[in-house]
Formats: structure tokens, sequence, C-alpha cells
């Protein structure tokens, strides 16, 4: 059971993604299995692949019933097709490194012989290799070094042969055989980082570590679980048996509505695609050519800078190579500093966007800022209907972060559509196709449908929609109500100020001049217009007959 | 003679959208027209909003003009307060037959009120079953201390219509049609 992970999602039900992962596929309507055995509370939800995981997203309670799966850790798949009332079945085994040496919650079982692994440098190319099992002068099969395949010789790696038994880590006395040069410090390749030596994935840039089958034995011989992921299977198997028994273990996606074969076929691939650049680290490391031509493209590298086919004969001609030559020259010359220009302004508006937006940056959104988000391109979807279930999720989310303040502030959030629509498309759809107004207002009608519940389309004035939290139009109503009582004939502007004194952008124009309108029309306000603009007064003189 | 505060409130001077709180708005301009004219002892206002004496130019100052908070009524909302005014019986154009005119008759009181405080200065004064011009009613020395004295000739003979109606009066015209006596029974 130790293969799934928590999943963190977001409250709209959308995973957060690591630094560096991708979403590849989404499928609806899954349920997933252990061994043959249903897990409950899992069998309706959405189903992610990424680049590193596969993420099961749970339609009832995204944040409490989702789980992932590592794709390292999955040896093979298959796939069986939907027959009569079975629905089509994704099948994911194992591997048995991860499972060979699960350990009973009491802690006694523990797996026999081959529960320790031998790093060694290989003499010849100097690699560091990782085999179970220990590594002796009596091991008959020599482990064979991955890198050059050559088989290692004992005499000549003992110096640098460090075996880790799992067990040693149990005991805190006996740490004599842990090298802390070698295996205690987990160190990122990327970033020097230096994370804790049970985590896979970097802290900081998420990169892959190392040695982490060495560390994940001892994480499975420690126990360790993850507290948050706790789920119940419909035909409880007790652990013990599964470990005797060698059971290979194997995980199932059942696929209730899709017929799955597209989500298999993409698994499948991205399995092959992992270990492919698995293996790429490891050969072809620095490899500048193959057979003569450059594996990277070192880009232009001759300019034709200087004529030497002279096709005439003859001083004129001589002349006239000499004029296009530097006619040439000019027009090159000019390129280069018109690129230059719009490079050296390109910068500047960096800059400018940078220095404006920092304090943003780092005050409000320094935690949401920089999460990876998933892309969610058309194609990605059987219909549309995904596709605007999808897009809701990621809306609602957007609107939530952009509106976080306000939210923990007031506890009220407004927006008109229209400013979030352009905002939306601005910030978040930008290369994956810009949604139209038609999809959005779509999108927002779902919201209840999905369990999102903190904001709500409205219409107000009976003419314009608006994105806004319980009771919010209500509260800025009174508010505004506030501030013209004490202001009196103020303007729209001053209205806006007082209003946004706090913070900035809480409530758009567009909001407010809704709201007066609707002041005007109920007979709370009166106006004053001048040359000057719309002067707004409280309306103390004519009572409205209720 | 102080206007009520409303007059020094800004809104007053724009035409309100909402519709019922402008029904209000317009009655608050015919009471502070109401309580002008009888103020200022005034029998006639012109559709700028100042006061018409007869004989005199009409240079004062308009009531839809407030210079000490620097608003004003734009012309559109005059007229419409004036046509309510007509409508609701407080004000008669001068023009007969005309939907707009350069001048009002302002009604402090009603047309019948009016009538019959006339009928009652009769009684009083001992001219029943006689006749009397019009000129005698409202400019003559009897009716001196009496509120219509001073009413404009063609409004006196306007106020005694509803007496021709009630049978105690008649209207005796010239030759042009114009009426010039009463004879009230």
């Amino acid at each position: 059971m130790e293969c799934w992970h928590f999943a963190e999602t977001t409250s709209s039900g959308q995973p957060i993604l690591r630094e560096n992962e991708k979403d590849i596929l989404i499928d609806q309507m899954v349920g997933l299995y252990h061994n043959k055995s249903k897990i409950l509370n899992r069998q309706k939800g959405r189903i992610f692949l990424t680049s590193q995981r596969i993420v099961y997203v749970d339609d009832l309670k995204p944040t409490k019933n989702s789980l992932s799966l590592e794709l390292s850790g999955i040896e093979s798949l298959q796939f069986t097709s939907r027959f009569l009332r079975r629905s089509a079945r994704l099948i994911l085994f194992v591997k048995k490194a991860d499972n060979s040496q699960i350990v009973g919650p009491d802690g006694e079982i523990r797996a026999k012989h081959d529960n320790c692994i031998t790093t060694w440098i290989c003499p010849i190319c100097m690699m560091t290799n990782e085999t179970e099992g220990e590594f002796t002068k009596s091991t008959e099969n020599c482990p064979i070094c991955i890198n050059c395949g050559v088989a290692a010789d004992y005499e000549m790696t003992k110096d640098s042969l460090s075996i880790s038994h799992a067990n040693d880590y149990l005991k805190d006395g006996n740490l004599e055989n842990f090298d802390p040069q070698n295996n205690g410090i987990n160190q990122c390749p990327s970033c020097t980082f230096i994370n804790h030596y049970q985590i896979i994935n970097c802290e900081i840039c998420g990169t892959k570590l190392p040695n982490s089958k060495i560390r994940h034995a001892v994480n499975n011989v420690f126990g360790f679980r993850d507290s948050r992921v706790h789920f119940e299977l419909e035909n409880p198997i007790s652990t013990s048996k599964s470990v005797n028994d060698e059971v290979t273990n194997f995980l199932q996606i059942s696929f209730r509505k899709s017929d799955g074969v597209l989500f298999t076929q993409a698994t499948e691939k991205t399995l092959k695609d992992l270990k492919k650049t698995e293996l790429s680290s490891v050969y072809n490391k620095n490899l500048v050519s193959v057979n003569g031509v450059n594996v990277k493209d070192v880009g232009l590298t001759d300019l034709p800078l200087l004529e030497t086919k002279l096709s005439k004969v003859g001083i004129a001609s001589l002349e006239q190579s000499g004029e296009t030559q530097l006619l040439n020259n000019d027009i090159i010359f000019n390129n280069a500093l018109t690129d230059l220009n719009r490079l050296m302004a390109l910068a500047n508006d960096i800059e400018q966007l940078y220095t404006g937006m920092s304090p943003k940056l780092l005050g409000e959104r320094r935690e949401s800022g920089h999460k990876p988000l998933l892309i969610l391109d058309r194609e990605k979807f059987y219909n549309k209907s995904l596709f605007l279930d999808e897009i809701a999720r990621e809306i609602y989310e957007f609107a939530i972060s952009e509106f976080k303040t306000e939210k923990e502030r007031l506890g009220y959030v407004m927006v008109t559509l229209v400013d979030l629509y352009a905002m939306y498309n601005k910030c978040m759809r930008i290369g994956t196709g810009l949604i139209s107004p038609q999809e959005m207002r779509e999108a927002c009608e779902r919201f209840e449908q999905l369990g999102l519940k903190d904001l709500k389309l409205t219409k107000i004035n009976g003419r314009v929609l608006c994105l806004a939290s319980k009771n919010s139009f209500d509260f800025v109503k009174t508010k505004i109500l506030e501030i013209v009582n004490e202001f009196a004939g103020c303007d729209p502007l001053l209205l806006t100020q007082v209003l946004n004194s706090d913070s900035p952008n809480a409530w758009t124009f567009g909001i407010i001049t809704e709201v007066l309108q609707n002041c005007i029309n109920q007979g709370d306000l009166v106006i004053d217009e001048q040359i000057s603009g719309i002067h707004y007064y409280r309306n103390n003189c004519w009572p409205i007959p209720s | 003679m102080s206007l009520p505060p409303i007059y020094s409130f800004p809104p007053l001077y724009t035409r309100q959208p909402n519709s019922i709180i402008r029904r209000q708005q317009i009655s608050s301009w015919m009471d502070l027209i109401l309580q002008y004219a009888k103020s200022h002892n005034a029998w006639s206002m012109s559709a700028e909003g100042s006061i018409v004496k007869e004989g005199t130019e009409s240079v004062q100052e308009s009531l839809f003009v407030n210079d000490e908070i620097q608003r004003s009524v734009p012309q559109i909302f005059i007229n419409e307060i004036w046509s309510a005014m007509c409508q609701e019986g407080k004000a008669i154009g001068t023009d007969k037959g005309k939907r707009e005119s350069p001048t009002y008759y302002v009604l402090w009181r009603t047309i019948d009120s009016w009538a019959s405080l006339i009928l009652q200065w009769c009684e009083s004064a001992g001219k029943l079953q006689q006749v009397v011009t019009i000129y005698e009613l409202s400019q003559g020395d009897e009716s001196i201390g009496w509120e219509f004295h001073g009413m404009p000739e063609p409004l006196a003979a306007h106020c005694l219509k509803p007496l021709c109606q009630r049978h105690r009066a008649t209207i005796v015209n010239d030759e042009y049609g114009k009426p010039v006596a009463v004879k009230v029974v």
C-alpha cells in the first residue's frame, strides 16, 4: 500500500503540481482498486496523468481523498477493455523493490537477505553503482557497471564499497556502517540543496534525487507512512499474507465512462519516455557530436560577411562587388542594431514589470505566485463539457487566489464577469488558447454543480453578471451608503478611493457603478448632476413609500 | 423671507432618474413655488421662475437659480415642473390653449377656494344681486384687505367660473367676448 501517496489539491479540486511537472491527460469518472478489491471512497473521481505521477482527485472530497502514484514506481501496465458490465480497466504493476520489503504495522516482518544495498564505484569509469544484495569477495555473479557494462572486480572496488543494511538505520546505536558522506546527505544534484534523506524530489527545485532506492528502502523499513493517506479496501487483505505469498502488487484504474484507451496509451508513452530520459542521463552524457554531426545546433556561424566569389572581372566589377559588400554589411549592422534595441526595450519592459510587481509578489502572493499550474488544452479533453468543467475549476481557483487578500480581510469578493474574463485570459490562457466569453459564462454557471460554493454567478441590476461571494452585494451597498453619509455629495472617484483605501482594486469601478445604480433605483441615493460629474447624496428628503 | 432648507439641497436641482423620487422632488418644487409666490404676494411668475409684476420689468432673480450653492434647474426640468403644476391646478398658463406659456398664474389657493372667498366678500359687502365689474372686484377700494385684492383681471374672471357653474354668478362679456363684470346672486 506504500505506493499510494497523498496528493495535494486546491480547494476547487485541481491537483497541485510539482516544479517541472506537467500534466498530460485527464480522464473522468474513474475508480481505484488495490489488487482486486475496491478502495472505498475512491470510486468516483478524475484521474490526471502528469509527467511524474498519476493523480486521482476525488469528486466529493478533493482535498481529503486524493491519491497519487509515482510513475517511477510502476513496473508495467496492462489494459483490459470493457466486457459486458465490467468497465475498462488499466492495470498497473508496481515495482517489486518498493513492495518486497513491506513491513507490517508492528514492524516485525522484515525482508530477508537482499534487504541491503551495496554502493560501489566502477574502477573503469568511476560511475557510482547501486546493486541489491551484499557484494563480498564470495559473491559469484559480480555486479555489472551500468555505465560501461564491465563486471566489477572485488579487489579493485573494495575501497569504494559501502554496504547499507536497511536494518542498520533502525537502530540508532548501530550507525558505524552508515557513511554520512555518501548516503546520509541527500544533496540535490542540480541546486545543491541538502534535503531530508527520505525525500524523493528536491524540495527547492523539484528535481528527482539520486539514490532514492536506498533511501526508499529505509523509508519502508521505518514503516513510514504519510498520515494523510488513509483508505479502506472493500475486501481487506492482511498485509503479512501478501508479503508471504509474494503476490505481485498491482493497482487498477477502472474507467466508468470512457473506454480508457487514450489514457492507457498516454501512460504507456509517458512511462517509456521516463525510462528513456533516465537512461539518457546515464549514457551519452555531455555528448557533443555523433559521427561528426553536432548534437546541438550551434546556430549561425558563418554570416556572409565577405564575398569571395567574383563572377566578373575588371576594376568596375571589383568596385561593384565592394559596394554590394558595403551595402550588405550595412544591412547586417542595421539588423543587429535594431535587434539590440528591441532586446533592450524588452529588457526594460521586463525590468519595469518586475519592479512594479515585485512588492506585490513578495508581499501578498508569495505562496501562490510560483506554483506550476495545470495546462488545460482543449485537445486534452474528450468533449466540451469536460473542458468546461476543468476550466470552471481553474477560474474558481484563479478568482479565489486573485482576491485572496480581500477575502481574508473583508470576507466578501465581487468582480464583474467582464473584468474577470480579461484578467483570466491575460493571466492564464495565453499560450493555451483563449476562451470565449460564452465559455466563460458556461463555466461559471457550473460552479454549484461542481461543489464550488464560495463564489456564485449573480446578476445585479438585472443586467451585469458578477462573480460574488454570498451577501457581498449588500455588504458593498451598506458600505457605500455609509461613505455617502459621511461625505455628502461625493463623486464616484472619491467613493472609489475611500472604498479602496485599505487595498487597491478590492472593488472595481464596474461593481461600484452598478451598486450606485441599484441605490438610485431603490431610492437610497439621489444625484446631483454637474458638469464636473455626478455627485451622490443620501435621500433624506423624499421618502420612498413602501 | 427664508426658504426651507431643502432649497439648498443640491440634488433638488437635478432631475432624479428614479420616477418615484422624481414625483416627490416635483412636489417639493411646487411647495417652494407656492410659498415663494405667496410670500412675495406675486400672482404670476415667468416660466424662468422670476416674479412678474404688472407694469414693471421683470428683472428679479429666478427662484430656479440658487447662487449660494451655485446650482440651477435646467429649463427642460422647469417646464416639467410647470406642466405638473398646471395638471394639479396649482398654476394656470396665461396663454390659453397652449401647453407652455411664457408666464403662469400661481394659485396658492385652489380656484374653488378663491371662488368661495369672492362669494364671501360679495355677501359681506352687500354686492349680491347687482353687477360688479371685475376691476372693482380685484382693484377697487372696497376689496382692500381681502386676499384677492390685486388679482389680475383675467385670473379673477377665471376664479369666478366655478360660481357660474354653481349658478351663483353670471359673467357679463363685452363686445370682444372679454369678461368685464359679474353678477352674483
